[in-house]
């Protein structure tokens, strides 16, 4: 069995693009096209172009982030994706989850069964 | 340096066109908030890739290719905008658009219907004919009953095949059976032809007793969505 070319990674990046983007949109609101970008930098997170927009439309209707239009003095108008105040809670829920998660993984690892 | 206005390009026109056309099924200002947004990350990807020296033509033939396909995309939107902020989730949009076919075999499967209701009482078990209108409006409610309930559930979808298919092929084998036997020899064409004409009025009937809860739960469900 080849090892990397399960369908493993691509589960658990399904998971995790959520909240990369919320951390992504942690400090300061982007847009659609700068988040792909931002995400495209780190290999893991690559992402097709548009395929983006499914993912936020999905947090807007957990009401995780929130959107508005904003005019662009180089381009065009602007949809921007700002967090909520339910967007930093779940940072906060799901970054301890998956903390705790990769705890008990590598108590496993080590052995340790207790 | 005066920016190229993408969206002037038959090309990008064309890709907005079908995207456009693929959200048909979620509200108007939705959609064109979509194709909005998803025209201005073009634009800005076009002019990346102008800025890293392609030309025009090169930057938005790539961009193009890069990008999801419309009909993927639009797919993957409207799985997101969940089921109540659809117009109606069977008929209106394109990619969910399984009825193309519809009126054809609509139009085959109720003259076969009728012509198997017709043939039941008259040529199968030799019963009276109130009888076998009563079999049949109960068959015809409970294939509408069915009908309507894969209109809400994708999964039903198949089973109506089978439900329209199978006792309809049993009642025809049957009638051809009976007619053969009833009149050997050379055939009664009056009465084949009495036959076709009551299965045609049968046929009528019965689709109009089938399409109108069909259009009735599309109009509550069209009726809601924009409420």
């Amino acid at each position: 069995m080849n090892v990397n070319n399960d369908q493993w990674i691509v589960q658990i990046k399904k998971g995790v693009f959520e909240l990369a983007i919320l951390l992504l949109i942690r400090e300061q609101a982007m847009y659609g096209y700068e988040l792909t970008n931002k995400l495209n930098k780190i290999p893991l997170f690559s992402l097709a172009e548009g395929s983006i927009y499914p993912i936020l439309k999905r947090m807007v209707n957990k009401k995780w982030i929130e959107s508005y239009w904003q005019d662009s003095a180089d381009g065009p108008r602007r949809k921007y994706y700002q967090i909520t105040n339910l967007g930093q809670r779940v940072i906060k829920h799901r970054m301890k989850d998956y903390k705790n998660l990769y705890l008990a993984l590598e108590r496993l690892e080590e052995g340790n069964y207790e | 340096m005066s920016k190229y206005d993408i969206s002037i390009h038959p090309l990008i026109q064309q890709y907005l066109h079908d995207l456009s056309q693929e959200l048909a099924c979620i509200p108007n200002n939705d959609r064109e908030q979509h194709v909005l947004e998803i025209e201005g990350h073009l634009q800005s990807l076009v002019e990346e890739k102008i800025v890293q020296g392609k030309n025009t033509e090169q930057a938005i033939d790539e961009a193009l290719k890069e990008f999801l396909p419309a009909k993927k995309l639009a797919k993957q939107i409207i799985d997101e905008a969940g089921i109540n902020n659809i117009k109606s989730s069977v008929s209106c949009c394109p990619s969910n658009r399984t009825e193309k076919k519809w009126p054809l075999f609509l139009l085959i499967l109720l003259l076969s219907v009728g012509f198997a209701h017709v043939a039941f009482p008259f040529g199968v078990f030799y019963i009276t004919i109130p009888l076998g209108l009563i079999i049949g409006a109960l068959i015809i409610t409970s294939i509408s009953l069915i009908r309507c309930a894969s209109l809400l559930n994708e999964k039903l979808k198949s089973l109506i095949v089978l439900v329209h298919g199978l006792p309809l092929t049993i009642w025809f084998c049957f009638y051809i059976y009976r007619y053969i036997g009833t009149f050997p020899g050379t055939p009664d064409f009056a009465q084949m032809l009495n036959y076709l004409l009551l299965a045609i009025m049968y046929g009528l009937i019965v689709s109009i007793l089938i399409s109108l809860p069909i259009l009735v739960i599309n109009h509550v469900k069209k009726t809601e969505s924009f409420n």
